[in-house]
């Protein structure tokens, strides 16, 4: 108790009251350590919910600046933002939520020559990426320092969520050994995204965090949980560690971080353009 | 048999509810099991609220006597609190 | 001609529902496995679908979740589709 001011019992009273959490998991949580990729739709409702339950660092990655069209869903921004980085807009929301809480900016595009020095300073990360080579740069990175790992991916009306934690699970190579053929998969800024779909799946990802932090209940360890936001539904599918898993798997091939377009040229683009370099 | 006397005292009057049980709590927590806490809280809702969350954690409520407008809840601590 | 006890469900997520317009597909592919179902799924399809689905070598995509009754599908080359069985297909999402 002597730990804690009269503004934080007050500010962190409903968590204290909760027997999963108390002062002992507060205290937990104001000495850990988060990193959120992305401070986009999803790392939006992440960053609010995880700075207004006192998480202590947050680490945000973004290289962007703020644009009119992200304020339809990235609810750390505001009109009065735009133009202004990302990270430091991000800042200024959260620690003015909770001036508890220290946002350590990472204005930088995360590449296989700074993503383990970026994550080895944090606790557990959260992927709010918005393309696949982040996605499998920042898996591959959290599987190489055992780092437990928020993941999640929307769009239009949809939302994947899954917890991956080194050794006890499946990583994101397991679900998908490979990124499907590039414009496969469109991009929100293609197909669009229901701006409170992005809320619903941070939000997932931040109680996940939480819980991780805490050590309270099931993580969605080996399970994807798939959001159908116009039908309202949420299906969850157990997916299997695969021991072939090139990363975490029995005998890992990738054993350093990799970028992306290496990566497609390993898996058999050499005979169709041998000219790219990366 | 001789009453363990509590090991400390708050005086939670004037403080309202919910944060007169999260104070106790708070001090709970840092209590070995089976030691006791005195807590002073005003009548009415917190002489209600504050022994009904105690017992909703495992916690003893050894009395609670009424005292100047005022109660005192002498609370024993769970063997193990956490869920 | 088809009947009630051939149909197997497709259940479409992403953007291939957006591509078929439809979350949920009847087919009649009992019987079929379930490799041979999506690629029967492919040709009837067209153009569109096929690249969700496999490469343009023929081979089935590795960026592809496909679950057999909401369970992962160990033998997609042996296990038959029986009628009501309903093979779920996920592509990852990229956007965030």
């Amino acid at each position: 108790m002597s730990d804690f001011s009269e503004g934080q019992i007050e500010r962190y009273s409903r968590h204290i009251i909760l027997r999963e959490v108390g002062g002992k998991g507060q205290s937990k949580l104001l000495e850990s350590r988060v990193l959120i990729v992305g401070a986009g739709g999803l790392g939006s409702p992440v960053g609010l919910y995880l700075a207004a339950a006192g998480v202590g660092t947050i680490g945000l990655v973004d290289s962007d600046a703020v644009d009119l069209s992200n304020l339809q869903r990235q609810i750390l921004h505001t009109t009065a933002d735009l133009g202004r980085p990302k990270c430091l807009s991000a800042r200024e929301t959260m620690e003015g939520i909770n001036p508890d809480v220290c946002v350590v900016p990472h204005q930088c595009r995360l590449d296989s020559a700074n993503v383990l020095n970026v994550v080895a300073d944090y606790d557990v990360v959260v992927d709010g990426a918005d393309n696949f080579p982040t996605r499998y740069l920042v898996n591959d990175a959290c599987v190489m320092q055992g780092k437990p790992l928020s993941h999640a991916g929307i769009l239009r009306f949809e939302g994947h969520v899954t917890t991956i934690v080194p050794g006890r699970g499946p990583c994101y190579r397991c679900l998908y050994p490979e990124p499907p053929p590039p414009g496969l998969v469109p991009s929100c800024q293609e197909a669009g995204i229901l701006g409170a779909v992005a809320g619903i799946v941070g939000s997932i990802q931040a109680a996940e965090v939480l819980k991780l932090i805490l050590g309270i209940g099931d993580p969605l360890i080996g399970r994807l949980l798939v959001f159908d936001g116009l039908e309202m539904s949420f299906r969850s599918v157990e997916i299997p560690r695969d021991p072939g898993c090139p990363v975490c798997g029995d005998r890992p091939t990738i054993t350093a971080p990799i970028d992306y377009e290496e990566f497609c040229r390993l898996r058999g683009g050499i005979e169709s353009n041998p000219e790219v370099q990366s | 048999m001789t009453e363990r006397a509590p090991e400390c005292c708050l005086d939670l009057r004037g403080t309202p509810c919910p944060l007169n049980w999260v104070k106790t709590k708070l001090r709970l927590e840092e209590m070995e099991p089976g030691r006791r806490i005195e807590v002073i809280v005003d009548q009415g809702n917190p002489e209600r609220n504050v022994p009904r969350s105690a017992k909703m954690e495992g916690h003893r409520i050894v009395h609670a006597i009424s005292q100047n407008g005022a109660v005192r809840i002498c609370i024993e601590r769970a063997e193990e609190s956490a869920p | 001609m088809s009947t009630n006890g051939d149909l197997v469900e497709l259940r479409l997520f992403g953007p291939l529902r957006e591509v078929v317009g439809e979350k949920l597909v009847s087919v009649p592919y009992a019987g079929l496995t379930v490799a041979e179902a999506l690629a029967r799924f492919a040709d009837e399809q067209g153009e569109s679908v096929r690249p969700m689905l496999f490469d343009s070598r023929g081979n089935r995509l590795r960026s592809l979740i496909l679950l057999l009754n909401n369970q992962t599908v160990d033998e997609l080359e042996t296990s038959r589709l029986r009628s009501g069985d309903v093979i779920t297909v996920l592509l990852p999402l990229a956007g965030g």
